[in-house]
């Protein structure tokens, strides 16, 4: 992968997909938590520290901080920015550019949510803001670095559907 | 007496005490949560909240199967109430270890370490062991 920046939707964060796949896979080194029910919650940082590996460096921020950091910063090494939901990744979008790779890896099961992959369930807000963000970027909807992308073109389709 | 919850990956926590308990027999007071894929970790959270707050015993150990992973990172979070100790690395000598503990003793502390300690020392590589006793033999 070219690009050295991943901005990844996981409503678990840091979990064994995240250690075992992505940071080893990529060689990941730093790691930005984007969320605001977590910014400032010690033990929730202490738990996601405790288990990165020696080489990884966490930085919780919420969305405002986040935005700040993030419009100033040169990143030299790989990055994974994690977000809880699509909900936030969409509210900071302004942030992305093509330089930035969007990871679509675990959002939960809910009532009334699709099933697009085993881990990826969205309701039809999700699939919209989606499809918006589609229009600009590729979004990989995948849980592992190795596994098949799901295309989200085909949203559309979906989307006509449930209306 | 002591209760005890098992949260792990996929079916894990089922077949674990369904294994110990061939083993060991029926055991009581003890709780399995499985989390699947495409579970919500709020659903989980909603479960482990219901099970303590229920709890009118002498405190509770969660075993997680891995750490690092989400049962384990959920268990971690209730470690601020001081009745709550979490063990990860959840493995069937350590279970055994636990149920035959929980008659013996009531200090969260003290069976965690034990717990900890039955787990750890169970895993062997057999063939060393073969190369230690050719060579006390020797």
């Amino acid at each position: 992968m070219q690009k050295k920046i991943i901005f990844r939707v996981d409503d678990r964060l840091i979990h064994g997909q995240v250690i075992e796949g992505w940071i080893k896979y990529y060689k990941i080194s730093h790691i930005y938590i984007v969320n605001d029910r977590i910014y400032g919650d010690v033990l929730q940082e202490l738990i996601y520290n405790s288990v990165l590996p020696d080489y990884c460096n966490l930085e919780i921020f919420n969305k405002k901080t986040f935005r700040t950091f993030f419009s100033g910063e040169i990143f030299d090494n790989h990055t994974l920015v994690l977000f809880e939901n699509i909900k936030d990744l969409y509210d900071l979008r302004d942030l992305i550019t093509e330089k930035i790779y969007i990871n679509i890896g675990c959002v939960a099961s809910r009532e009334h949510k699709i099933e697009i992959t085993d881990t990826v369930f969205l309701d039809l807000e999700e699939l919209r803001k989606l499809s918006e963000l589609r229009e600009k970027y590729n979004i990989y909807i995948k849980k592992l670095p190795w596994d098949t992308n799901i295309e989200i073109k085909n949203f559309y389709t979906f989307l006509k559907e449930m209306k | 007496m002591i209760e005890y919850i098992i949260i792990t990956h996929g079916s894990l926590a089922l077949e674990l005490l369904k294994t110990c308990e061939m083993i060991i027999g029926k055991q009581d007071r003890v709780y399995i949560i499985t989390v699947q894929t495409g579970a919500s970790l709020q659903n989980i959270a909603d479960e482990l909240d219901k099970i303590i707050e229920n709890s009118k015993e002498n405190g509770i150990i969660i075993f997680t199967d891995m750490f690092g992973g989400s049962p384990s990172n959920i268990a971690m979070s209730y470690l601020k109430n001081e009745d709550v100790e979490v063990i990860t690395g959840v493995n069937l000598p350590m279970l055994i270890k636990a149920f035959a503990l929980r008659q013996e003793s009531e200090s969260i502390s003290e069976i965690s370490k034990s717990c900890a300690e039955a787990g750890k020392s169970s895993i062997r590589i057999a063939k060393e062991l073969l190369g230690h006793a050719k060579k006390n033999h020797i």
